[in-house]
């Protein structure tokens, strides 16, 4: 069996968590998805587990934002080659930028329709293909 | 409470003036020069001046133009007061200027405290008319926001379970799952011209030199598919550089747009954006010759939502109404001339800027 991508979800949105799987299934990367439901659940599930391969954050999450958790994870060590995809539904330009400033590798609209589920896929598959 | 600011060089003019509106149950600050007034207002945010119009250190026309242009004050009304040797030019000259009212002395005092009181009533209207526009501006964005989230969740979801039945879903089904999946690609397509329609007038626009040759070329490139594909022929006069805001290209794409697909349907698309330069403002004309508009639909095409096709040529009706409400942002006019079965002309105009030449 193939080795299963360790990759830990930070969504509120349980119909978001089933988008990110079946675009993990539709680009074929083996995975073992934790997810966690919001910000301090993101930094918990960070503390409590083995290093993961690729960490997904909502820029929208409840008790702590996407972003906070983004700049926690770049100012700890362990962390700091894993790489972070940002997902949003908005995407506004600053948000972006901001993203990207605080060392997000990727920002990415939450896919609206079958086509942007398969490139989120396929951006997953580079950033997991580029951190190797 | 706030306040009424008194100004006049002259002491016993000021003292006597405010000696009136306090009896009448106002606050009054006093300045003597138009230095001291700018600076009181900054500070104190009066909600209404008397302002003398000669004073010792700047006309009072000055003041009440300082006044009028810098955006927290330009609401406050201002009533001018002068000596009865005053000239009407110069009364005139105040108004224009920017003053609310001109008050010639000797003013009685009953009439200072009543004129006072129905600008006061006038402002508070404006305040609430302001408030309940800026309320329904937010209104407008939060429902258009709160939407847009369930819906991509309807799209991503439909077409997903598209893909899982694939073979097993029968014809009717897999009909049915298409036509969700358009009803929620024309809510969001609604959704996306509502939130830009909300913040189209918002303050903090930023105003630049747009050179409306690359603009053109711009708009051209965006809409390449189409003019590809329906043979389009684009051609423009000179155009000029202008003062104006990002949404003037959107203004230039829809009328670009929608000429393309206004077209006769055996008539290959022919469309000319020109400019011409008047006094005070450029006037743009897009011409095409399209199906055209009937005369009773000139003037309601820009509504918003208004679709004079239904659902027959795409677009979710909020082209023009954005256009018009950008081109009004601007201080300019939007409107149509057209003859069904012949084409149509759109014309806005952008009235000039201080230091555009």
């Amino acid at each position: 069996m193939e080795k299963q991508v360790r990759i830990i979800l930070a969504e509120d949105n349980p119909g978001d968590v089933f988008l990110v799987r079946r675009a993990l299934e539709k680009q074929g990367i083996p995975h073992q998805l934790m997810v966690a439901r919001n910000g301090e659940e993101a930094l918990l599930l960070l503390d409590q587990t083995d290093l993961p391969q690729l960490i997904l954050l909502d820029l929208n999450l409840p008790k702590l934002d996407g972003n906070q958790v983004l700049s926690h994870i770049r100012q700890t060590p362990a962390f700091d080659r894993t790489p972070v995809i940002v997902l949003t539904s908005s995407g506004s330009k600053k948000s972006r930028e901001l993203a990207l400033a605080l060392g997000a590798n990727g920002f990415y609209q939450k896919p609206t329709d079958l086509a942007s589920l398969m490139d989120l896929g396929r951006e997953m598959q580079r950033t997991l293909n580029e951190a190797a | 409470m706030a306040s009424i600011l008194n100004v006049d060089d002259y002491h016993p003019a000021r003292y006597a003036r405010s000696k009136v509106l306090r009896q009448a149950g106002f606050e009054v600050l006093e300045a003597a020069t138009g230095q001291e007034a700018l600076d009181l207002t900054e500070a104190h945010s009066p909600m209404l001046i008397l302002l003398d119009v000669n004073l010792p250190d700047m006309s009072g026309f000055e003041v009440c133009r300082q006044l009028k242009k810098n955006p927290k004050t330009s609401t406050t009304p201002v009533l001018h007061i002068s000596a009865s040797s005053v000239q009407s030019y110069q009364q005139v000259h105040g108004l224009n200027s920017g003053a609310d009212s001109y008050l010639v002395e000797p003013i009685d005092p009953g009439v200072l405290v009543a004129t006072v009181n129905a600008f006061l009533r006038a402002k508070k209207a404006e305040d609430a008319l302001r408030h309940a526009n800026d309320e329904l501006e937010w209104f407008t964005y939060r429902v258009a926001h709160d939407l847009s989230e369930p819906l991509r969740t309807v799209t991503a979801h439909a077409q997903l379970l598209e893909m899982d039945l694939g073979e097993k879903l029968d014809r009717n089904s897999a009909q049915c799952i298409q036509f969700v999946v358009d009803a929620a690609r024309r809510m969001r397509s609604f959704i996306d011209g509502l939130l830009r329609y909300a913040h189209a007038a918002h303050a903090d626009r930023q105003i630049m030199q747009v050179d409306c040759e690359a603009l053109f070329q711009r708009v051209t490139t965006t809409l390449d598919e189409a003019i590809v594909s329906t043979g389009a022929k684009l051609t423009h006069d000179p155009l000029p550089v202008v003062a104006a805001d990002a949404g003037l290209e959107y203004v230039f794409q829809n009328l670009i747009s929608n000429a393309i697909k206004y077209r006769r349907p055996d008539v290959v698309p022919e469309i000319h954006v020109s400019a011409r330069e008047d006094a005070d403002s450029w006037f743009f004309t897009v011409a095409d010759n399209g199906v055209g508009i009937r005369p009773q639909s000139q003037k309601e095409i820009f509504s918003i939502f208004h679709r004079l096709h239904g659902n027959e040529v795409p677009g979710n009706g909020i082209g023009l109404a954005l256009s018009q409400k950008i081109i009004q942002a601007h201080e300019g006019a939007i409107w149509v001339e057209s003859e069904p079965g012949t084409g149509s002309n759109f014309f806005f105009t952008l009235p000039k800027r201080a230091g555009e030449n």
